[in-house]
């Protein structure tokens, strides 16, 4: 575990040197795309490691690269770590049921799943805010209030909740059937926040929150 | 792994000494002072394996050589046979390899590879390598069917690699008779995809089930049993293609007639207007002139833990062509592909830096659309056992999803234009 903190640290200091300019001055001068090369550039500074395999095994489906950003596949760049850590820990344990991550998480090995999270918090977060309905996003606005308590004012994400500014509608609406179906257990939160709401008042929700704006 | 270093410290040399030799100037068609892989293949395999190295190394060279000049997606091209996808959805450039990534791509096909030599020979000259990455997919093999050839194509569709058959396919189904038959022969595993065949029946029978009432497809299966994915797509067939998908398992292919438009297995003889002779597969004739295939083997053999030829040193192999039993229990998919590309890269860019290979892992994550509107998946995670020397699935870490859903079919589609960007973007 100690001696693969190092790859993170760096493509972390990576990172945080890209930042540097400003993220907004950034922004401006590089595509997302490009920032994404930058931050991987950092981390190919590193010596070949087993968990970058892994790591980048996971992109043959949650990959940012490109211009298409799938409507139902979460990016999992830039998230908070300990949400990425806990969520595969959950689809590990069966606390987050799904058709097949379950059975990727049960292969990981003792410290992957922290290891993973740390990697992939360390790369810059890429939006997938496409395919967005305004009229959909509109309808959900004021049933959005209460997620901004645990997931930031414009949902960029807190230490209470991850980040669903920018991620896809499809992969947040389904997140959101899921912890009202029994799909994922354990978070009595989200759980009674999503209690006896129908599809298309989850599907709002997904429309609205993922726009980032403040509620 | 101290051999392997060894052996790569002599390529090296020799590769050293051959520059300053003048039979190399006069053939070299990319002089290079910079240290350079060479993949040849610009699939799931290749693309990913090119991208990777550079991804990984941007001092290291790559020169990237695929005969054709777009690449076109197997796994989904079924979706373009159901009529589901036109075949512009599945057919993506390599600008971006080049443009971002710097990628040097020449449109080429390979003669030869000059193992000893280490280089990779085209019509124009040749080209120098330092590690070379070989994804060349699979050859069809037509020498065991009577009446049927490589030629006949036009009229008896393969569609096996994404491309003009699969046109030619789906218009032939599209002007199907009322009342038609189609036939599809799928031969012995181990092929690639192993679950193609069945997801194309599905999508044939959805087709034929909205657009031609009363036509059916008879599916005559070499194997004993459904080979992946049995118990989903039994049960696609029972519920939503009854009278419609006639499968016949253990029918190995004997012969076409392909005038008379009939197939004949060793049971059974079938006449349809359409015929989609899916013929059994091996490594391409490149490897095998190479020797980079034993006699009398179909598969390339490799040292999967860096996917190196145990025949050549400084040459990886990956993909379809692989052989299982040197790999492991893997599938020859389009997403194992993309991990072994990954894995290779990641190994050879080690090698050149004179590093051992970190330990590897592989995935499979393998979509199939049963209808237009529902999919089904199966997944694994692979582990390398170094006293194995194979990679294996921990206990619980694979499985088929438990049914057909909505859900699946749209993580399907986004899955395909996500890794195709992992590949090429």
């Amino acid at each position: 575990m100690r001696g693969r903190q190092p790859a993170a640290e760096r493509a972390r200091r990576g990172a945080a040197r890209l930042g540097g300019y400003g993220p907004r001055r950034a922004a401006a001068t590089l595509t997302s795309a490009a920032l994404v090369s930058l931050a991987l550039l950092a981390l190919s500074t590193v010596p070949a490691r087993a968990n970058e395999i892994l790591l980048r095994t996971c992109d043959g489906c949650h990959s940012r690269e490109g211009t298409a950003r799938a409507a139902s596949l979460p990016g999992l760049d830039g998230l908070a770590e300990s949400y990425l850590r806990e969520a595969l820990l959950a689809y590990r344990d069966g606390r987050r049921d799904h058709y097949l991550m379950g059975m990727l998480a049960r292969g990981l090995r003792a410290g992957e799943a922290a290891d993973l999270a740390s990697l992939f918090a360390a790369r810059p977060f890429v939006a997938a805010s496409d395919g967005v309905d305004a009229l959909r996003a509109a309808r959900g606005r004021t049933a959005a209030a209460a997620c901004a308590e645990c997931h930031g004012a414009r949902f960029e994400g807190s230490e209470k909740g991850p980040r669903l500014a920018g991620q896809p509608v499809g992969y947040l609406h389904s997140a959101l059937r899921a912890y009202r179906d029994g799909g994922r257990k354990g978070d009595e939160g989200m759980r009674d926040a999503v209690a006896g709401r129908d599809d298309a008042t989850l599907g709002d929700l997904a429309h609205f929150v993922t726009l980032g704006e403040a509620p | 792994m101290r051999t392997t270093r060894r052996q790569l410290l002599q390529t090296a040399a020799g590769a050293g000494l051959g520059l300053a030799a003048p039979a190399v100037a006069r053939g070299e068609l990319l002089a290079t002072s910079r240290r350079r892989v060479v993949v040849i293949g610009g699939g799931w395999g290749g693309a990913t394996a090119a991208k990777t190295v550079r991804r990984l190394d941007p001092e290291i060279e790559v020169v990237l050589i695929e005969r054709e000049s777009v690449f076109r997606s197997c796994p989904t091209s079924n979706w373009v046979i159901g009529n589901l996808w036109d075949m512009s959805r599945i057919t993506r450039g390599y600008e971006d390899l080049v443009r971002r990534h710097d990628v040097r791509l020449i449109t080429a096909e390979v003669r030869a590879i000059d193992i000893a030599a280490g280089r990779v020979r085209l019509d124009e000259g040749e080209i120098r390598y330092d590690r070379l990455i070989v994804s060349p997919g699979v050859e069809l093999v037509y020498d065991g069917i009577e009446g049927l050839g490589a030629g006949d194509a036009p009229s008896v569709p393969a569609a096996w690699k994404a491309g003009a058959e699969t046109e030619i396919l789906r218009r032939q189904i599209a002007a199907l008779p009322e009342r038609g038959t189609v036939a599809m022969t799928v031969p012995l595993s181990p092929y690639r995809c192993p679950p193609g065949p069945y997801e194309r029946a599905c999508l044939i029978a959805d087709y034929l089930k909205r657009h031609k009432p009363g036509a059916r497809l008879v599916v005559l299966d070499a194997n004993a049993r459904i080979v992946s994915k049995g118990k989903l797509f039994a049960a696609a067939w029972k519920e939503l293609y009854d009278g419609v998908i006639d499968y016949r398992p253990d029918q190995q292919l004997v012969g076409v007639d392909v005038a008379g438009r009939r197939v004949r297995t060793a049971f059974d003889e079938v006449a349809a207007d359409v015929l989609n002779v899916i013929p059994p597969q091996r490594a391409p004739a490149l490897l095998r002139e190479a020797g980079l295939v034993p006699a009398g083997e179909r598969w390339a053999p490799v040292s999967a833990r860096s996917f190196v030829s145990p025949a050549a040193p400084a040459v990886h192999i990956v993909g379809d062509a692989t052989d299982q039993r040197s790999v492991g229990r893997v599938p020859k998919s389009g997403f194992v592909a993309n991990s072994m590309g990954k894995v290779a890269a990641a190994a050879a860019v080690a090698l050149l830096n004179g590093r051992e290979p970190a330990e590897p892992t592989m995935a499979n994550t393998c979509y199939s659309l049963v209808s237009a509107e529902e999919g089904i998946s199966v997944t694994a995670l692979y582990r390398w056992d170094e006293a194995a020397a194979r990679y294996v699935v921990p206990e619980g870490a694979s499985g088929t999803s438990p049914a057909r859903t909505r859900e699946i079919a749209r993580n399907a589609t986004d899955w395909a234009e996500t890794i195709w960007n992992d590949m090429l973007a």
